[in-house]
């Protein structure tokens, strides 16, 4: 399995520095307690095997579900969201993605993001999220992102978003495979599953 | 000129374990200069900004909700998007 929830049974937390110190404590103090008490799920990329335990963790992201609330929203706008409550508007939070110093500058931050956004599609088609929104730890993540797709939501303020119709639009894959499956399968979303 | 830092006059009691508390001065000595209370305090606070943001319903307001709505409901392509899911992933590595 290339990217895989993290397991602090296999994967080396401590070793892990990609150079933004939240980012490390992230993944070393908060990610495992995230995910047990499923809030949040991270992924790591590691090594192709054979690997070496403790394995290294050449990258990671995070996922967590987010919403926005509007109380004024009309039936309209619902509708067109395809929401169900007229307030809630599910959305995805990539909430952390770091790659290890040793590792930096061979796309393989591009190639994460590249997982993160299909991962998040094909929870967007099972259980409804109409955008994966992220909060950008400083300016170079900023522009990370941004040249990467992801627009700003609100001017002046630092959220940036992708919309899960545009995800569809370049993941053809991903919308023809849902669409067409004449059983329901079975989808990890961290040590969470569902029957899509 | 830099904002001058915050004084810190609240205080926040632990209980530890004789083993927590070597480890954290072990910690801090390698990352605060021995300093363990801001060792603690930055790392705790740097989770708890990331927990509530896992947890934070975010409003829609009269202020942002037309900028809010135009960006969910835009439906023009997105070149950037397209040559990222074109992109092959790179050589050497398991993706």
């Amino acid at each position: 399995m290339p990217v895989e929830p993290l397991d602090t049974s296999q994967h080396d937390r401590e070793a892990f520095k990609c150079g933004v110190e939240e980012v490390d404590r992230y993944f070393q103090a908060v990610a495992r307690q995230a995910a047990q008490r499923h809030v949040a799920q991270t992924y790591v990329l590691t090594p192709p095997p054979p690997r070496e335990e403790p394995c290294e963790v050449i990258g990671y992201y995070t996922l967590a579900q987010h919403s926005y609330r509007d109380s004024e929203m009309d039936a309209t706008t619902a509708r067109a969201l395809k929401v169900k409550g007229l307030a809630a508007i599910p959305m995805i939070l990539l909430g952390q993605l770091g790659v290890s110093k040793a590792h930096h500058g061979k796309g393989v931050g591009t190639a994460l993001l590249q997982d993160a956004l299909r991962r998040s599609l094909r929870v967007a088609l099972t259980i409804g999220a109409v955008a994966v929104v992220t909060d950008p730890i400083n300016d170079d993540a900023g522009t990370f992102y941004k040249k990467r797709g992801f627009n700003v939501l609100i001017a002046g303020e630092p959220r940036l978003i992708v919309t899960t119709r545009n995800l569809a639009r370049y993941n053809p894959d991903i919308v023809n495979r849902f669409k067409n499956q004449s059983q329901p399968v079975e989808i990890t979303f961290g040590s969470q599953q569902f029957l899509a | 000129m830099p904002s001058p830092m915050p004084r810190r006059s609240r205080r926040l009691e632990l209980r530890l374990t004789h083993d927590e508390r070597v480890l954290l001065e072990e910690a801090a000595l390698l990352r605060t200069s021995g300093d363990i209370s801001r060792m603690v305090t930055s790392i705790a606070v740097d989770a708890a900004r990331a927990i509530i943001r896992e947890h934070e319903v975010t409003e829609v307001t009269n202020e942002t909700r037309e900028q809010f709505y135009a960006a969910l409901f835009d439906t023009a392509e997105n070149d950037r998007l397209a040559r990222l899911f074109a992109k092959t992933p790179p050589e050497g590595y398991d993706l």
